[in-house]
């Protein structure tokens, strides 16, 4: 029985969508329909707000919150780890699943966008304007990864994850006007879209993603911290 | 009251000795600290304040307020749920103790926790201030009191409300409607959207504050009389009453159901 | 295949440092082996090392002649090994089958109708034909533990870990299991783990018997027997009160007479009614466990 081909990743993906909890599906639609209600009801003034805050605010906390709960809450996590398969492997099945489905929701979003007639140019054009919730998006879904094994706690890692979400909310301005700061704003494309200090932030973010990439990756190697 | 007492003793123990919650508390205490060091926080003092060093106090503890709370609802929304997903719940069922001295003792020993854990922080941060701008050492006496004053309620209301809900969905789902909550409910101006900020449904502590010492958020802010500030109090603890008298129902109910 | 030297195991640092292993020595050759002590010896650390999940503090551990401090060695054991652990954590929504299969995936088992007839097969070997597309969160404690044990047979393992695996089950399941290890037994290591003193006297050719985080036996389950020769024997009581004098009492039985104590000790010179009786492997493994507490350099193999 021992097995020299390509593992079929296809059945893999069709049993972790299967195993894992249904809510890292339905939440971001919740979500994103109860912004489509507001956006709805809202007054004109404050409609592609509205679609501002879904798509470089809420996302990126629901990325970070959806990660911080990918690894530790496996009730078969002993045995996973007792598979031959590489840990980079196991953060591919786990985080590309979150990221998939934020990617959909967000291009879901932006076709209400279009059909109900709110301009999203002032993001940017159509492919610069995903950037503004993707790079924050990427950034806290390694975020939440990273910080839940490093507290060896999903809701411990959420903790982190949510008061900084919210610090960074309430001292945006702060961050925003500090030159160094502002790169690791979350919000800052979406505060400031079309201009360098949004790219350079966008990159910045990217770079952060890379590295707590890296840093979930030496984590999750270290198995016994987590059985 | 001897099962209520034990009950809320070791959830306290419990709650407070959980080393990821306490570093994050840590970190924003030193955050809190930078933000004294670089003088962040201007708030505009209404006039004629009678206790200028008791109002500055109070919007110390408020500026912690802002996200502290996120961090105790989410900590504290695993204390109820995890008694179900560790089996601890059915040795529980097995005794004669009740879901109402359960449920009560879980949640005075949650809210102990995380009142000790700001009086510690504020003590510490309070202690640093009195040193650093030369004031008077009664500072620290009034930040304490501004805690039971300013956040305390809220917290009470939070606490209810993430001991309830994991009970009956995900609990990440309910720790990501909460963190949005806290924004959406407390800080966004009615003038953009439909929220609770402006009703006694705050749990900010923004209107005892206002009320009680004299501070305002910013110039703009509605002006907030003394007995909105009570109403406000007393409605969040009403509410987190209830919060807690549902939590009961639902364990009897779902108990009943599977006996 | 498995050979352990000097193996140390610390969890935490300072006052508050818990040594799980300390200087363990093994050879395993293929075939069934039976690790047994009392809770606490440090069995499932030392089962959790061998399935490349913790790692030593110091030490090496070489399986099939890998090295499994080395990563890519370790991936290279993983890959033909099964493990069942002391607590298994399985996904409630998923059936037997579906989980089973979704191991075998993890596992490397790619072609897909080798893995269905895989699948099938390891669902009859636990007798789960008849549950196996329910969702798994309707089954007994014991259907979960025989899940368990199909997911850790589904790659065919060279090397089978399995930590109490009969912990749950009802006797003739662990009548069935046991024979179904001393058959898989035949081409590969089998390592049990277990305090059930039957399970390993019944199944094994070789053992080894961990306290404290040291061997303090190894062996075969005849030599553990023969260590409690002429330190067993029966006491009836009369008025049924207990043997004493540094006795250890093994079965009470309550007859007309009074009751029968089978004892474990040093000697029985107290009691002029004591009749020596040839001892079991549990007496043994009590013998043993006695002195123990104070002669692990002695008893170490």
């Amino acid at each position: 029985m021992k097995n020299n081909s390509r593992p079929s990743a296809n059945l893999n993906s069709k049993y972790t969508f299967q195993a894992f909890q249904k809510d890292q599906f339905w939440l971001p639609a919740a979500i994103m329909a109860l912004f489509m209600i507001i956006a709805v009801f809202i007054n004109e003034a404050n409609r592609f707000n509205t679609f501002r805050a879904f798509l470089g605010f809420t996302l990126p906390l629901i990325c970070g919150g959806l990660s911080a709960y990918a690894f530790l809450e496996d009730t078969a996590l002993e045995l996973q780890f007792t598979t031959s398969r590489s840990t980079w492997k196991m953060i591919f099945e786990r985080l590309s699943i979150i990221a998939l489905v934020i990617t959909l929701t967000a291009l879901v979003f932006q076709v209400y966008a279009y059909l109900i007639g709110v301009d999203l140019s002032l993001l940017g054009g159509l492919l610069a304007r995903q950037l503004i919730w993707a790079a924050p998006s990427l950034a806290m879904l390694a975020f939440g990864a990273s910080v839940s094994l490093l507290a060896r706690s999903s809701p411990g890692g959420f903790a982190f994850v949510g008061g900084f979400w919210t610090l960074q909310l309430f001292m945006r301005g702060w961050f925003a006007n500090s030159p160094v700061l502002r790169n690791v704003l979350l919000f800052y494309s979406a505060m400031d879209p079309n201009t360098h200090a949004a790219a350079v932030n966008q990159l910045s973010l990217v770079w952060i993603f890379v590295l707590l990439l890296l840093a979930t990756h030496n984590l999750l190697k270290k198995t016994e911290r987590y059985i | 009251m001897k099962q209520f007492l034990g009950v809320l003793r070791y959830e306290y123990r419990m709650s407070i000795k959980r080393r990821s919650i306490l570093i994050t508390a840590f970190i924003f205490s030193a955050y809190y600290i930078f933000m004294w060091m670089t003088n962040e926080y201007h708030f505009d003092l209404a006039e004629g304040i009678a206790n200028p060093l008791f109002a500055q106090a109070g919007q110390n503890v408020f500026g912690l307020n802002l996200f502290f709370p996120v961090v105790v609802g989410i900590a504290a929304s695993d204390r109820a749920i995890r008694d179900f997903k560790l089996g601890t719940r059915e040795l529980l069922r097995a005794t004669d103790l009740r879901n109402s001295t359960y449920v009560l003792g879980k949640y005075f020993g949650v809210v102990l926790s995380f009142v000790t854990l700001e009086f510690v922080i504020v003590f510490f941060v309070s202690i640093f201030i009195v040193i650093k701008m030369h004031w008077s050492a009664l500072f620290i006496l009034y930040n304490l009191l501004s805690v039971l004053l300013i956040s305390t309620p809220g917290l009470c209301f939070i606490i209810a409300f993430s001991l309830l809900c994991p009970l009956f969905m995900p609990l990440r789902v309910y720790q990501i409607l909460f963190t949005g909550y806290w924004y959406w409910g407390n800080f966004i101006s009615p003038t953009v959207m439909i929220t609770l900020s402006d009703t006694v449904l705050n749990a900010s502590g923004e209107f005892p504050m206002t009320a009680f010492l004299g501070v305002m958020v910013s110039a703009d802010s509605p002006e907030v009389t003394q007995a909105k500030a009570i109403a406000n109090i007393l409605t969040l603890l009403l509410v987190a009453a209830l919060a807690l008298t549902g939590m009961t129902a639902y364990i009897n109910k779902t108990e009943k159901r599977a006996a | 295949m498995i050979e352990i030297k000097g193996l140390y195991k610390s969890y935490g640092s300072g006052s508050k440092s818990v040594k799980a292993l300390q200087g363990i020595n093994l050879s395993i050759e293929a075939g069934m082996f039976g690790l047994l002590g009392p809770n606490g010896a440090g069995k499932t650390t030392l089962m959790r090392i061998l399935a490349g999940i913790v790692n030593p503090s110091r030490g090496s551990v070489r399986v099939n002649g890998h090295d499994l401090a080395v990563e890519s060695e370790r991936r290279a054991v993983k890959s033909v090994l099964g493990y069942l652990p002391q607590e298994l954590g399985l996904y409630p929504d998923l059936s037997a089958r579906q989980f089973v299969d979704y191991m075998a995936i993890l596992k490397g088992v790619d072609n897909a109708q080798a893995r269905q007839k895989r699948v099938d097969e390891v669902i009859a070997m636990v007798s789960l034909e008849n549950d196996a597309d329910r969702p798994i969160k309707g089954y007994s404690g014991g259907m979960k533990r025989r899940v368990g044990i199909a997911q850790a047979l589904v790659n065919d393992p060279r090397v089978l870990i399995v930590d109490e695996p009969t912990a749950g089950l009802d006797p003739e399941e662990r009548i069935r299991f046991r024979n179904l290890l001393v058959d898989l037994a035949s081409d590969r290591v089998v390592l049990l783990s277990t305090h059930i003193v039957g399970d390993i006297g019944l199944t094994c050719r070789n053992m080894a018997v961990l306290s404290k985080g040291r061997i303090c036996f190894q062996g075969s389950p005849l030599d553990l027997t023969r260590l409690a020769e002429g330190h067993i024997w029966t006491i009836v009581s009369p008025d049924g009160s207990k043997p004493d004098d540094g006795l250890t009492v093994v079965s009470m039985q309550h007859m007309p007479a009074g009751v029968a104590f089978r004892v474990v000790g040093a000697s029985a010179a107290g009691y002029p009614q004591a009749r020596p009786e040839q001892p079991s492997l549990e007496d043994g493994y009590m013998w043993l466990m006695k002195g123990s507490n104070g002669k692990d350099a002695e008893l170490q193999d």
